[in-house]
């Protein structure tokens, strides 16, 4: 039973580069908490930092309150499964998991023991004499969770710990580590830059990018709530379409069409160019949905309809100029690029790629954001309340604590 | 079929201008006497005889080389990889000022032609009083040896998952503990492949053995195999015969040795 905090901790590498800046984060005791973000987001720089195997340049680190800064891994009884597993290829399953109880000089028996107890728990009973070689993906991932837990350690790091199976026996894997989790009550980070994985397991997700924290909140909070336009994103498959707009009095003028924003919304907002930010559930096709309260209506030539069976994404585009893209990338990360608008569908869409098409769009789910520093702007459907996130001015390191 | 044959025929001629004199000694080695004189000589042996081995073998001197080749170049061997290993891991694994420097410089010494240190050592060593002993020779081909040996042991270190130290740091392995326990048992397929060039480098070596050891009763064979000209008028036949029996032993390692080395035991380690 534990609690880990990030107290402002910075990782400078030699170059100068800044791989974790000013990171604060309290991971509650039993918690799970997940680092997501893009590939070189500094999320798994920072799991290394609590790990204790990068050192932690400013700021510091708490476990259960105690400053362990200083302290080696193993004075921070920390363990951790790691993406390419590492198990020792030399001794079989038993010694693997038993290695860090042996170093500690734990008696033989209580080793057996213990390693027996957990291979009870992971179903590897029957492996335990196998080498790692001889074991398939799936049956590694095991032993290198079975590694972790035979420690009883006081917190359980996990770096990108399924990327390396397929997709069937990650999802399978996903939901096991979200029950051992549970079961164990063990306080665990886990890096990912699976958002799926993010979203089903975390208790709360951090979103990080170029080594600063986003956004730190629930699941929910952060599809609904998110906190800018990186976020908005980074979330959701296929993403957020992001369209260049303009509130005028209470409207919302966009390439596609003009919509009318929330009553008090608009005021909120005041009028000026934002970037708008829809998620393709938020349009239907008009013949499936009918006139739903408060929709709008689009008329558009669709480019292209991809049909997944359950549902069906219509691929378009809006006239008119587009959004600067250097400045999009800059704000949205890999979110931006010259890209389509993306509906999604009800399956029961008689919709074809050529046809001019009626779609309804619901001004509820549309979000409106800074054009330059890329924050959410309060009002455009669903209120700021809720989202843990309070901008800081120069749009420079933040602090969030939900 | 022209492009198979683009592609073997290099192989082949290649493999046909190493191996001919090997076989071309392997057939000297076994035909009689007279028939190594004939001129033009024969392609194919008209007879075959073991009478060079014989000679070989009845000589007590070739039989004492054997022993004192397989102590010197085992002795080499073991102490090029002890000290090769031992400075390998940290130039693989630390970064630090003059990393470099000293790769290049361990390089160089591989490079010093050994007679050019010859006279000095043999002033060392006497003053030292390892004029004729195995200590000489076997320190002077360790000093030798070393520089191939930290070259390979690096290149296998660095190229050795970090995140396995990683995890025996988790664990709670001291440095020296995961070097013994996680780097050394799984680095072996290139502890092997140092040790094996290391060993037929020793195995080898003529010019120091030749230097400083006086005594018959401590000569390597390669010391012995050109005495056999002395010996018995030039017994061609002999220095064949002897020029296999030393060669089949590393042959025999490197044939031995060649799947630990290829294989791997990294096998299961990381993915892939």
């Amino acid at each position: 039973m534990a609690t880990v905090e990030l107290r402002e901790a910075t990782k400078r590498y030699r170059d100068g580069t800044v791989a974790v800046r000013r990171l604060s984060l309290e991971v509650r005791d039993g918690e799970l908490m997940i680092l997501v973000g893009p590939s070189g987001c500094g999320k798994t720089t920072a799991l290394r930092m609590i790990a204790g195997l990068e050192e932690i340049d400013e700021g510091d680190l708490l476990i259960d309150g105690e400053v362990v800064t200083e302290l080696t891994p193993k004075q921070r009884d920390i363990a951790m499964v790691f993406q390419s597993y590492a198990l020792y290829p030399h001794m079989r399953v038993a010694e693997n998991m038993g290695f860090a109880l042996k170093l500690a000089g734990v008696a033989r028996e209580e080793i057996d023991r213990r390693v027996l107890e957990a291979a009870r728990v992971l179903d590897l009973e029957g492996l335990l004499h196998r080498k790692p070689g001889e074991l398939s993906g799936g049956q590694r991932q095991r032993v290198a969770i079975g590694r972790a837990i035979v420690r009883d350690p006081r917190v359980f790091l996990m770096d990108e710990p399924l990327s390396n199976l397929d997709a069937k026996l990650r999802v399978q894997m996903r939901a096991e580590i979200a029950q051992l989790q549970r079961r164990l009550g063990t306080t665990t980070v886990y890096v990912t830059h699976d958002q799926t994985e993010a979203m089903t397991l975390g208790h709360r997700v951090a979103v990080m990018r170029d080594g600063v924290l986003q956004q730190l909140a629930t699941p929910a909070e952060l599809y609904e709530q998110h906190a800018n336009l990186f976020v908005a994103g980074f979330l959701g498959s296929p993403g957020m379409n992001l369209l260049p707009g303009r509130v005028e009095r209470g409207h919302l003028h966009l390439p596609i069409g003009d919509v009318p924003l929330p009553p008090g919304a608009g005021a909120a907002v005041g009028d000026g160019p934002v970037i708008a930010g829809i998620r393709p559930e938020h349009f239907e096709d008009a013949a499936v949905a009918g006139d739903r309260p408060g929709a709008v209506r689009i008329r558009t030539r669709l480019d292209l309809v991809e049909s997944l069976g359950r549902e069906r994404f219509a691929h378009f585009h809006a006239e008119g100029e587009g959004l600067d893209h250097d400045r999009l990338a800059r704000l949205a990360g890999e979110a931006a690029g010259p890209r389509t608008i993306v509906a999604r569908l009800d399956a029961a869409s008689r919709l074809r790629g050529g046809e001019v098409a009626e779609l309804t769009l619901s001004p509820g789910g549309i979000r409106l954001f800074d054009p330059e520093t890329g924050e959410r702007l309060a009002g455009g459907g669903g209120s700021g309340a809720g989202a843990a996130h309070a901008p800081d001015a120069g749009g420079g390191p933040m602090r969030l604590t939900a | 079929m022209r492009a198979r044959l683009a592609t073997w025929g290099p192989a082949l001629v290649i493999v046909l201008v190493a191996v001919l004199p090997v076989v071309w000694v392997l057939k000297m080695s076994l035909i009689p006497r007279r028939e190594l004189f004939r001129s033009p000589p024969t392609v194919l042996p008209d007879d075959i005889t073991l009478q060079h081995y014989r000679t070989v073998f009845d000589d007590p001197a070739f039989r004492q080389g054997l022993v004192n080749s397989l102590i010197i170049a085992g002795a080499t061997t073991l102490l090029a990889l002890v000290f090769g290993a031992l400075a390998a891991y940290p130039l693989a694994r630390l970064r630090f000022g003059g990393r470099t420097f000293i790769m290049t410089g361990i390089l160089a010494l591989a490079f010093f032609p050994s007679v050019a240190i010859i006279a000095p050592l043999f002033v060392e060593f006497r003053n030292l009083q390892l004029l004729n002993s195995y200590a000489a020779v076997i320190i002077v081909d360790t000093v030798f040896a070393l520089p191939l040996a930290v070259w390979i042991l690096t290149a296998f270190f660095r190229q050795l998952p970090r995140d396995l130290e990683d995890a025996a740091r988790m664990d709670g392995a001291t440095t020296l503990q995961t070097f013994r326990r996680v780097i050394v048992p799984i680095a072996a397929p290139g502890v092997f492949t140092a040790g094996i060039l290391t060993f037929i480098f020793a195995w080898n070596e003529f010019l120091f053995a030749n230097t400083f050891l006086f005594d018959e009763s401590r000569w390597p064979v390669t010391v012995v195999i050109p005495n056999f000209a002395t010996q018995y008028s030039i017994d061609y036949g002999g220095q064949a015969a002897a020029a296999i029996v030393v060669t089949v032993p590393l042959v025999l390692l490197v044939l031995v040795f060649q799947r630990r080395i290829v294989s791997g035991l990294t096998a299961g380690a990381v993915k892939g």
